[in-house]
This record gives C-alpha cells, sequence and structure tokens, in this order.
C-alpha cells in the first residue's frame, strides 16, 4: 500500500530516483507478503500428508 | 518423474484441466479494440455467444475436472488439501495477492510509456527496482514466517506493498 501510494504520489513529472525509490518499496512489500503467504500453504500441506501418513 | 506421471493416467486430468481454465475462454468477455472474434465479442457483450459457449464450457469442464478428481485414487491436484483451514485461506490469499499483483505489473510499463513518455528501454530499466526490493526482503520474511509465524509477516509487507 505504501509503495503504491507513493508510486501515484511521484506522478508524471517527479524525477527517476523518487519512481525508483517507490517502486522498490513495493518489492519490498511484495516480497514480505508473498513469501510468509507461501510458507503457510507448504506448512499446511506437510501437515495434511504427515496426518494422512 | 514426468513419464510416471503420464504412465499413471493424470495425462487426460492436465487435458481436462488445462481446457477449462484456457484463457482464451475468459478473456473474450473483455471489450477489445482488434480481432475478428474479440471485436464481435466485445460489439455484443455476454450475451454474444462468442463470449458465453467458450466461457460456459470452461466453467464445465472445471466442474468436470473437480468431480472426477474427487473420484480418482491419483487426483492431478488432492482437493482433500483444501480440508486444511490453513491452507484453504493461504491459497484464497495467494489467489487475491496474484489479482492485485499481476494487475499493477502490467500497468507499471504501460504508465512509463504512455503517460512519462518512456522509451521501451528506459521502461524495462525502469522496473528491476522492484525485483530489487522484493529479492531482499523475500529470504528475511521466510525466515522470519517459520519463526514467528507467516500471518505476523504477511500484513507488514501487505502494508508496506
Amino acid at each position: 500500500m505504501i509503495g503504491l501510494v507513493l508510486f501515484a504520489w511521484v506522478g508524471a513529472k517527479k524525477p527517476y530516483w523518487q519512481l525508483l525509490a517507490a517502486l522498490f518499496m513495493f518489492g519490498l512489500g511484495v516480497g514480505a507478503a508473498m513469501i510468509p503467504i507461501m510458507v503457510a500453504e507448504l506448512q499446511s500441506c506437510g501437515t495434511s500428508r504427515s496426518r494422512a501418513g | 518423474m514426468f513419464d510416471n506421471f503420464l504412465l499413471n493416467g493424470s495425462a487426460d486430468q492436465v487435458v481436462v484441466l488445462a481446457a477449462g481454465l484456457d484463457g482464451r475462454a475468459f478473456r473474450l468477455t473483455w471489450a477489445a479494440p482488434r480481432g475478428p472474434v474479440r471485436g464481435r465479442a466485445a460489439a455484443g457483450g455476454v450475451a454474444d455467444v462468442a463470449v458465453w459457449l467458450p466461457a460456459g464450457l470452461g466453467a464445465v469442464l472445471v466442474v468436470g475436472f473437480v468431480l472426477r478428481s474427487r473420484r480418482r485414487p491419483d487426483p492431478l491436484i488432492d482437493l482433500g488439501l483444501f480440508r486444511d483451514r490453513q491452507f484453504s485461506v493461504a491459497v484464497v490469499t495467494m489467489a487475491q495477492f496474484s489479482v492485485a499483483f499481476f494487475g499493477v505489473m502490467l500497468l507499471f510499463p504501460t504508465y512509463f510509456l504512455l503517460v512519462r513518455g518512456e522509451s521501451a528501454l528506459a521502461a524495462g530499466l525502469l522496473m528491476p527496482s522492484q525485483g530489487v526490493g522484493a529479492l531482499i526482503t523475500m529470504p528475511i520474511a521466510g525466515k522470519l514466517a517459520d519463526r514467528i509465524g507467516a500471518g505476523r509477516v504477511v500484513l507488514p509487507g501487505l502494508v508496506a506493498s
């Protein structure tokens, strides 16, 4: 949300470094959100399989 | 491994699922300026046979895949996994996240090209910064998720993105 808000705030006239910073922030958030979701999926897969034997 | 996969009789399941999820069955509902079929579909809306027929066939195939998978001893996708609440919530969250993330990923280069007037090279050079950001947080988030639980890491990540 912060990355996208920054990106929207940068607009069309602002310098490159601000645009890159907004995208970098977006990337930080994406990385932090995507992997834990996958971890949760894999953990529950492992639990289900171990239950099934 | 792939040979075993096909010999085990899963190939038919792959074909049915792939046909059911074929993008052509669903994208026709979107208005498109070019192309004989898509243009016609866009003009007629969802009532046009070129829209509802492939979309309906796709939906029927997906339902057929689910029903068949529940009866087979070696299903392509083990649907019993969805009985686990944590797994179901994670899959739904991932699906919603993908819709939002990949939707934005499509818009970024278009924005660079059309609004900022960048060249294709400049637009391409601007994109990796988010990949670098993700590269930094992915291993950290993985370790944190193992240590304190995924739920406590996902929310700050979504807020940051």
